[in-house]
């Protein structure tokens, strides 16, 4: 009597295929450039954020029975996602990587004389919410000015503000005290608006007094 | 009186906690009568909403990045080398 072992193999490894990672590589391809287009920024790295996108993938076939539907897939993706950008930046500055912050920045101290006054002070430059939110030549800007600060500035930033996480949350992932916190976003900040005003108050932003 | 340079760097700490009362005053008052100041100040701090708002809901529309379709393979094939490697492990 023949066997049934002419059974096609490719048909068999379909049959056998988990139904969870046939639904997950549905997500892949259904939100897989959604959470790339959310991490990028993030992270500021193409390659960071391919692997750090692979971990989240990962995580969500681990976990994928606790996901019970209360929310959307690409909800519940963006969660995983988040602890795994603030797992890559707490990789990234593990024990010995959190030096304090320089509290001096020659780049800034130029701005003012020796009692601390402003030599030339700000330009004037109104910035609508709304209007910003609308200019691409803005977001390109910003986005080249970020690039531009030295790393954990940039990190620092990116993580407080583009990421909007609290600052108790900040310091652990970067492993620094609040008051190197406060003097890396001020040097930040400080940084971002003369390196906008440079490169991007020139065009309508800028009116006449 | 604050100098300018300290004042900077209140306005930013203020985005991110609040302030003790005395400082809080000392920079109102300090920005009242120093435009550069109330400039910077107002630049900053509307820098800081924008970018929150722009970023907080997930990407910007105008962005059209992809994954970069070799970057898909990668993932899905990790995908199914967990789920196998898984399978050796409860003795499927």
């Amino acid at each position: 009597m023949p066997t049934q072992k002419g059974e096609p193999i490719a048909q068999r490894e379909d049959r056998d295929r988990p139904p969870d990672l046939n639904m997950l590589e549905a997500w892949v391809d259904e939100h897989a450039d959604y959470l790339f287009r959310y991490a990028l920024p993030r992270l500021r790295d193409g390659h960071a954020t391919e692997d750090v996108l692979q971990e989240t993938f990962l995580a969500a076939l681990k976990s994928v029975d606790t996901f019970r539907g209360d929310s959307s897939p690409r909800t519940w993706l963006v969660g995983l996602l988040r602890r795994k950008i603030a797992d890559y930046y707490r990789k990234r500055y593990r024990e010995g990587q959190g030096e304090s912050i320089d509290t001096t920045d020659p780049t800034i101290d130029a701005w003012f004389d020796e009692k601390g006054h402003w030599v030339a002070g700000p330009k004037r430059c109104e910035m609508d919410p709304a209007a910003l939110q609308q200019k691409a030549d803005f977001w390109r800007a910003f986005e080249s000015c970020l690039q531009a600060l030295p790393g954990r500035l940039g990190d620092a930033f990116t993580l407080r503000v583009v990421d909007n996480r609290n600052p108790d949350e900040v310091c652990k992932v970067l492993s620094i005290t609040p008051t190197n916190l406060w003097v890396a976003l001020h040097r930040a900040r400080a940084r971002l608006r003369a390196c906008l005003e440079a490169n991007w108050f020139h065009s309508d932003a800028v009116e006449e007094r | 009186m604050l100098s300018c340079k300290e004042a900077t760097r209140l306005v930013s700490e203020g985005l991110d906690r609040e302030l003790p009362f005395w400082q809080r005053i000392g920079l109102r008052l300090h920005v009242v009568m120093c435009r550069g100041c109330s400039r910077y100040g107002r630049q900053v701090t509307a820098l800081n909403r924008v970018i929150a708002h722009h970023y907080g809901d997930g990407p910007p529309v105008e962005v059209s990045e992809h994954l970069p379709p070799d970057a898909v393979l990668r993932i899905k094939s990790s995908l199914g080398q967990a789920t196998s490697r898984s399978d050796d492990q409860n003795g499927k």
